[in-house]
């Protein structure tokens, strides 16, 4: 065996394919310290100091989950930036809505965020502002009033938490709402959903014709929340939740969540939603097609959903047949009541070595007056800003857009999304009891219950 | 006796793998033990909760429902797949070309990667614009929704088919190789004798196979207990929990919920588990005292 190693031969491969191994090794642990690949490794570019800059040039990196129009808008809009500004470069990366909510809370943590990214406000915001993971743009704000005026009043709100302001608008203002087929409801007399007991015979009546009377991606499981956020609302007004946001103790108990899923209950049994709608898929845009071809009578689902019929089903839209209503009104004095969103937002990570330059950036870029005619009139969106009636008027979506933008105008209250404003954690835990609530493997008050208990043992 | 054993030329062999074996598994498990000890959201610093996870998780009725799902899943995967995978592949042992075109087919399944047989695999179970419910209503003339994935009772035999079906090309790949490598020296002594082929099969084959059958039975359970990626595709455990099995439990506590203690303790708890599972089987089957299946041994 000893005069084995007297061979060279067996070194002569050892040795080789061991630092192959080796190099293998440390390129898999993603500790690639050498690679030099020309792709901008993300968020390490703005950490690491750039080789070879002329002058001294912050680079800025973005994290967005934009896609097809508004991502080319944007991509546009900052090379526009880049080229006027020598001294600030952005890059913008894009990633996919579902992945990215992991992915921008785990780089956070890890402390390797990029300098300007993309969140919804609410919860996970406050979330990584208790973590100390963003900066604190209220005096940048207060500094340039034109700049905070030119938005509407509410859209800050998402983005405060304990009263300063964390990030910046930089998208549509969306709603929820119902839409219908108006074919389908002039074939059998109906009115149109607009009251609650016009839904429940709408239900009945289509259902007895053998049609789906309201289609719900169950798999995605948030669109069954619209229904008991919507109906909550309905029953019960904004304060509900507002007890809830704040955390108060045993706030889920209260009546009007117990009776808003008493009524998803009394849907599920009444055979409202479409057959197999558990399994059905919202990222996938499972449910438009049930209502195009007059398969299911009624959704209710966001506002964006709008621009999908439009691309996809540009004759049923056409045809005036895409009926939309405000979610049915129960108890007159909450009639008003939107759910919706003002805005998504940007906001600058603590971690950011220039978030000067990354506000030069957002306030020059982020819905400035390119990208609200685009949005009005490429997107069919309602951006955040203050006197766009005659902007709208003119778009070619026109009718759709001036109706939502009354609406969440109207409303005393837009109420941003529950899972929204709860931290991720209990987000996740509430989805998942509503989904079982509407398969009635849970009965309300146990929802209610579990609620309760997973708020008391939430960290604070 | 060891140092002798073990000189320099041989631990140089064996680095490569212990690197692997340390930076993939040990690593990683150590980690998860420490990790399942602290309160951690991922953003905030970890605090220090001592056994607060293990006990919120172990009386936690959500994981035995989850442990009781995912016990079912094994049990039925084991029970459809390993017949099943031992007829096909002592079928396909036998030399001849119509085995060989088939056996290419046969194993397609093997060559794809698991989300996108789910996605697959979701559009065909769809049931308002599926392959299923179309060939129901436009051939079968029925008037009937097939809601496979929808359904809390029908959902979790639905999941157990698909995975039988990507998995059994793999365990019938085993059992032929393994159906080859018996000597035809006893079939022919058996032939001698005059033994019908049911006696053949039963005490020649099958003996035989003995160790292709415990392999198999290892991979397929261990498999079945850490099973994520179609389920998770096709229903994220859903309809309500009624497919929410103890690895997309694990997913979802520390990657949706962000709760990464209690995602830990659930991940420790699975690889305990695997561990002690694989050494019940090895041990109650002889498998490890390798004895020698030839003959005249």
């Amino acid at each position: 065996m000893e005069k084995n190693l007297k061979k060279p031969s067996f070194y002569r491969v050892l040795v080789p394919a061991l630092s192959g191994i080796l190099a293998m090794s440390a390129i898999l642990s993603g500790c690639g310290s050498a690679s030099q690949s020309s792709q901008p490794a993300s968020g390490s570019d703005s950490t690491s100091s750039s080789g070879g800059k002329t002058g001294s040039v912050s680079k800025l990196t973005l994290w967005d989950i934009q896609t097809q129009d508004s991502q080319k808008l944007i991509v546009d809009e900052t090379d526009k930036f880049n080229k006027a500004h020598s001294d600030i470069q952005v890059t913008p990366q894009w990633f996919q809505n579902d992945p990215y909510k992991d992915k921008i809370r785990i780089s956070l943590g890890a402390g390797n965020p990029p300098d300007i990214f993309y969140n919804w406000g609410g919860g996970p915001l406050a979330d990584y502002v208790k973590a100390g993971d963003v900066v604190d743009l209220t005096s940048y704000l207060n500094a340039d009033s034109a700049y905070k005026n030119k938005f509407i009043d509410s859209v800050w709100g998402p983005a405060t938490v304990d009263g300063k302001i964390y990030g910046v608008p930089t998208e549509g203002s969306a709603g929820e709402l119902l839409y219908y087929n108006k074919a389908l409801f002039k074939k059998y007399n109906l009115d149109p959903p607009t009251t609650w007991d016009n839904l429940l015979k709408a239900v009945k009546v289509l259902k007895d014709n053998g049609i789906a009377p309201i289609a719900l991606e169950g798999k995605s499981q948030w669109p069954e929340m619209i229904w008991v956020q919507y109906l909550t609302a309905r029953l019960g007004g904004t304060q509900v939740f507002d007890k809830i946001a704040k955390g108060e103790p045993g706030s889920w108990s209260d009546p009007a969540i117990l009776k808003a899923l008493q009524y998803c209950q009394q849907l599920v049994d009444m055979g409202a939603f479409q057959t197999g709608y558990t399994s059905l898929d919202a990222d996938k845009n499972e449910s438009e097609p049930l209502i195009v071809t007059g398969k299911a009578g009624m959704i209710a689902q966001g506002s964006w959903v709008y621009s999908n019929f439009q691309t996809n089903y540009p004759d049923f839209v056409k045809s005036g047949d895409l009926g939309y209503t405000a979610f049915p009104t129960i108890d007159p004095q909450y009639g008003d009541i939107a759910v919706g969103a003002p805005s998504s937002y940007y906001s600058i990570s603590s971690k950011s070595k220039n978030p000067e330059a990354a506000m030069t950036y957002l306030k020059e870029v982020s819905l400035n007056d390119d990208e609200v005619t685009a949005y009005i009139n490429k997107l069919g969106a309602i951006p955040p800003v203050k006197n766009i009636d005659d902007q709208l008027k003119a778009s070619p979506t026109a009718d759709f857009q001036i109706w939502l933008h009354g609406i969440i105008a109207k409303a005393p209250t837009v109420q941003l999304y529950w899972d929204q404003y709860l931290s991720a954690t209990l987000a996740k835990q509430l989805l998942d009891n509503i989904s079982k609530v509407f398969i009635k493997q849970e009965t309300p008050q146990q929802l209610v219950d579990n609620m309760n208990k997973n708020m008391a043992a939430a960290p604070k | 006796m060891l140092f002798k054993r073990l000189n320099l030329k041989l631990f140089l062999l064996l680095v490569p793998a212990l690197v692997f074996f340390f930076a993939f598994i040990i690593y990683p498990v150590f980690d998860a033990v420490y990790t399942s000890f602290f309160q951690s959201d991922g953003l905030s610093k970890p605090v220090w909760v001592g056994f607060a996870n293990w006990t919120s998780e172990l009386s936690s009725p959500t994981i035995y429902h989850a442990l009781g799902l995912t016990l079912l899943v094994m049990v039925l995967s084991w029970a459809v797949q390993t017949p099943l995978s031992l007829v096909i592949g002592l079928f396909l042992s036998r030399e001849s070309r119509f085995t060989t075109v088939l056996s290419i087919f046969y194993f397609t399944p093997l060559l794809f990667s698991a989300a996108a047989l789910g996605i697959a695999w979701s559009y065909i179970l769809n049931p308002n614009f599926g392959l299923v419910q179309a060939v129901i209503t436009n051939i079968l003339h029925l008037h009937y929704v097939a809601d496979l994935l929808g359904n809390t009772h029908a959902v979790l035999f639905t999941l157990i088919v698909i995975i039988a079906w990507e998995f059994i090309p793999f365990h019938t790949l085993l059992y032929q190789s393994g159906a080859r490598a018996i000597p035809v020296s006893l079939y022919e002594a058996a032939q001698l004798d005059g033994v019908t082929s049911w006696t053949r099969l039963w005490h020649i084959t099958i003996p035989q196979l003995k160790n292709t059958i415990v392999t198999s039975s290892v991979i397929m359970l261990t498999g079945s207990l850490t099973y994520f990626d179609i389920i998770f595709v096709l229903t994220n455990g859903g309809p309500g929990d009624s497919s929410d099995v103890i690895a997309l439990e694990m997913y979802k506590t520390a990657f949706q919920q962000y709760q990464f203690g209690p995602g830990s303790t659930i991940a420790v708890t699975m690889t305990v588990f695997g561990l002690l599972l694989s050494l019940v089987l090895v041990k109650t089957t002889g498998f490890s005292r390798m004895e020698s299946q030839m003959e005249g041994a």
